[in-house]
């Protein structure tokens, strides 16, 4: 453990550290007091430096630098989801398509080829406006539209595995097909599906902050770095770190799980 | 006229020594032959010779060429005078050495100066390696292998190359297109006083073409001489396990009992793929404790036949009946190694996946190991970690867990080196001596059916052009092609 983490690069490294301080923010917001924060409306916005208040204070007087903390949550949760969802959806559909080919493959294909063609941003406002919009009416958008890339991911990465004389030795040990894809194959794709999912999870998060910004994610008033960016454009002179930290979070958050993953990938297929 | 003088000769690729000072003399006009096993320096020797080490590769010494000096490592713009023009490379693999988008005539007039590229007679070119003309038309796709390593052979003689290297140039092919392309190639240097190195991992083909032979071990020369000489009295013992492994056994003796009893029977079976007919109306049977093989060259139909037997080919017309009390339980092993193995598990686990499907207890795991002559401790391992002869027989001992009836081999020993390929053959015979399976081989190599099989089969085309006890087939054959294809074999050492 202690070599890998030396040998990675130094973009690497400051990455982890990254992730860890955001995980952090993530599950124990309270260690960095952020469970609670009080509004101030009638002292308004305070400029960065303000005493008691790092990074200044927002338009209802929360504290910036807790608000950003606080809104990794909801920031994060979602993108999260949103990859995992679209990794079992397309690991169960890709492999089906993929291993039993013909019209099975035909099927899922074109479901995917449809899914593929929806413009996902479009599509979760337009759910929003019909169904009531909401976070997680969101993220059952976006992990729906996001599939087809993993279904047609592990498609190829079964059809590109399923031929190998191991996975024949397999068939002639007549071993059970959930057994050959489960024990044999999704091992020996997992790097490809791993990257997507590194992938999946950066786009998430932008996706959903920018929903998030227009609206249709998160409630009014909810710690959430899309909201925070959309609320704070009218004190972008009072005080200018409210909106930069929510945007800064967002890009430093994408770069570092895109440098991981890819780190992840360069380490597993040497 | 030309001669090459190395001395010192040190390749490093990424800190570990390859080569260990290696000393090479090639005077003018001679054919010499280097051979070795994979893995044994002979490739990496030639490719510092062209300056074409893979990346991370140094090499340090002094190379001469008619008494220039070469230097090493050398740059790009030194190295342009030497590839191709002082020594032409023809590489082993004809199916990736061409670009498969350009027309084979391009491809030969490719290396040359603009001027000269477009008075270059194509036509001669091609008709000195046995093309006709409109080969220059056609694409890589639309030629055989062996059509195909005549154009990269033409390619290479276009530009003149003071000196031949012919690294594993026939490898890839087919017995018979193996002996043609080596004959053209001596043609050539005897016709043009090429000098002529040979490289190759089989001494047979050395023995009647070449003077003086090396024989590498571990990236140093262990030995070198006249071939008559170390061929008849080989002073290195690594020679010696070399010459050994490369013989044809004689086996008179039959392993098998004569057991009448038919085990298995495939008559008329018919397979297209597309337009071509991989079996043309096969009937082939093998008996109880029998073992039967199948010879032919690549496209003769003798993989899909062992695939349609096992159930990985869906035949399309024709039968196959397994005897009644007995189970279809047929178990193959594969021709490549490296991959019948999953990278992602260890060698403990897939050979208990093995031995549950038969309802064998796990821990028969060590029974297994220690019949194909593997450590225990190799259970944790993974496949990336074990030589290929030792991946094959974790291949044998998966197939064999299940205590099959018929054991398929698909060309399992070709792509091994000699001697490992002399120790699979004879885990296999004292294999079927204890186990009693019966087994059907598939090969290419005449000689690795002869020490294998009671029985042969030949195919050609989709077709068996020939079948009956190995013994006669050995000594009368029947068919033209079985001649053929003997006598591309037969060249004892």
């Amino acid at each position: 453990m202690k070599k890998f983490f030396l040998e990675l690069s130094l973009g690497s490294k400051i990455s982890l550290f990254i992730l860890v301080v955001i995980a952090l923010w993530l599950i124990f917001p309270a260690l960095f007091g952020a469970n609670h924060i009080p509004q101030d409306i009638i002292t308004g916005v305070q400029p960065p430096g303000t005493a008691g208040h790092l990074l200044g204070t927002d338009s209802l007087g929360r504290d910036v630098l807790k608000l950003t903390i606080a809104g990794t949550r909801s920031a994060l949760i979602g993108p999260l989801v949103i990859a995992t969802g679209s990794i079992i959806l397309g690991l169960l559909l890709g492999s089906l398509a993929g291993w039993y080919g013909g019209k099975v493959d035909w099927i899922i294909s074109r479901y995917a080829d449809i899914t593929l063609s929806m413009p996902t941003l479009l599509l979760a406002i337009v759910a929003a406006g019909i169904i009531g919009g909401g976070y997680w009416v969101s993220v059952l958008v976006m992990t729906i539209l996001y599939s087809p890339f993993d279904i047609r991911l592990v498609r190829s990465a079964v059809i590109g595995e399923k031929h190998k004389p191991y996975i024949e030795a397999g068939l002639v040990l007549k071993l059970k097909t959930i057994r050959i894809l489960a024990r044999h194959i999704f091992p020996n794709i997992a790097i490809v599906v791993m990257v997507n999912f590194f992938l999946n999870i950066a786009y998430g998060l932008m996706s959903m902050s920018s929903l998030s910004f227009l609206g249709l994610g998160v409630s009014p008033g909810s710690a959430d770095w899309g909201r925070q960016l959309a609320d704070s454009r009218g004190i972008l002179w009072g005080n200018p770190a409210a909106a930069l930290s929510a945007g800064i979070a967002i890009i430093i958050t994408a770069v570092a799980i895109n440098t991981i993953g890819n780190n992840f990938v360069q380490k597993k297929s040497l | 006229m030309s001669s090459i003088n190395v001395s010192n000769l040190v390749v490093k690729i990424n800190d570990l020594e390859i080569l260990h000072g290696v000393d090479f003399f090639m005077p003018e006009n001679t054919v010499i032959g280097i051979v070795g096993e994979s893995g044994s320096g002979k490739t990496t020797f030639v490719r510092s010779l062209m300056g074409i080490l893979p990346a991370g590769g140094a090499a340090a010494g002094e190379y001469e060429i008619d008494g220039e000096n070469v230097p090493l490592p050398g740059d790009e713009k030194s190295w342009g005078n030497v590839r191709g023009k002082k020594l032409g490379l023809i590489m082993q693999d004809p199916f990736t050495a061409l670009d498969p988008r350009t027309k084979c005539g391009k491809q030969i007039t490719a290396p040359l100066p603009k001027g000269e590229a477009d008075t270059f007679d194509i036509s001669a070119a091609l008709s000195e390696v046995g093309l006709s003309p409109d080969v220059a038309n056609k694409y890589p796709f639309e030629l055989s292998g062996g059509m195909r390593q005549r154009v990269v052979i033409a390619a290479v003689l276009a530009l003149n190359p003071e000196i031949l290297v012919a690294d594993e140039a026939t490898s890839a092919l087919d017995v018979i297109i193996q002996e043609e392309i080596l004959d053209l190639i001596v043609n050539i240097h005897e016709k043009k006083n090429t000098p002529l190195i040979i490289i190759t991992h089989d001494l047979r083909i050395l023995s009647s073409r070449t003077k003086t032979v090396l024989v590498f071990k571990d990236g140093e020369i262990v030995e070198r001489g006249l071939t008559a000489e170390v061929i008849s009295d080989p002073q290195n013992p690594y020679t010696k396990e070399l010459l050994e492994a490369g013989k044809p056994g004689l086996r008179d003796v039959r392993l098998t009992f004569p057991n009448s009893k038919e085990l298995m029977k495939a008559e008329h079976l018919n397979k297209h793929f597309g337009a071509q007919q991989a079996l043309d109306d096969v009937n082939i049977d093998i008996f109880f404790d029998e073992s039967v093989a199948v010879v032919g060259e690549s496209g003769s139909g003798k993989t899909t036949l062992a695939r349609t037997i096992i159930g990985l080919e869906q035949a399309d017309s024709g039968t196959i009946t397994f005897a009644k009390d007995c189970p279809s339980s047929v178990q193959i092993v594969f021709q490549d190694p490296y991959s019948s193995l999953n990278p992602a598990m260890k060698i403990g686990s897939i050979l208990k996946e093995a031995l549950r499907t038969a309802g064998r207890p796990e821990s028969d795991v060590a029974e297994l190991l220690e019949m194909v002559e593997i450590p225990f401790d190799f259970a944790s391992r993974r496949p990336a970690q074990l030589s290929g002869g030792q991946r094959q027989r974790i291949a044998i001992a998966r197939a064999l867990a299940t205590k099959p009836n018929l054991l398929i081999c698909d060309e399992s020993v070709s792509a091994l080196d000699v001697i490992i390929q002399r120790k699979i053959i004879d885990l296999l015979i004292c294999l079927r001596e204890k186990e009693k399976f019966s087994m059907l081989f598939i090969s290419h190599d005449m000689n690795v059916v002869r020490e294998l099989a009671d029985r042969v089969y030949v195919m050609k085309d989709g077709k068996v052009v020939e079948g009956g006890d190995a013994n006669d087939v050995w000594n009368n054959p029947q068919n033209e092609y079985t001649v053929r294809l003997l006598n591309a074999r037969l060249t004892e050492i």
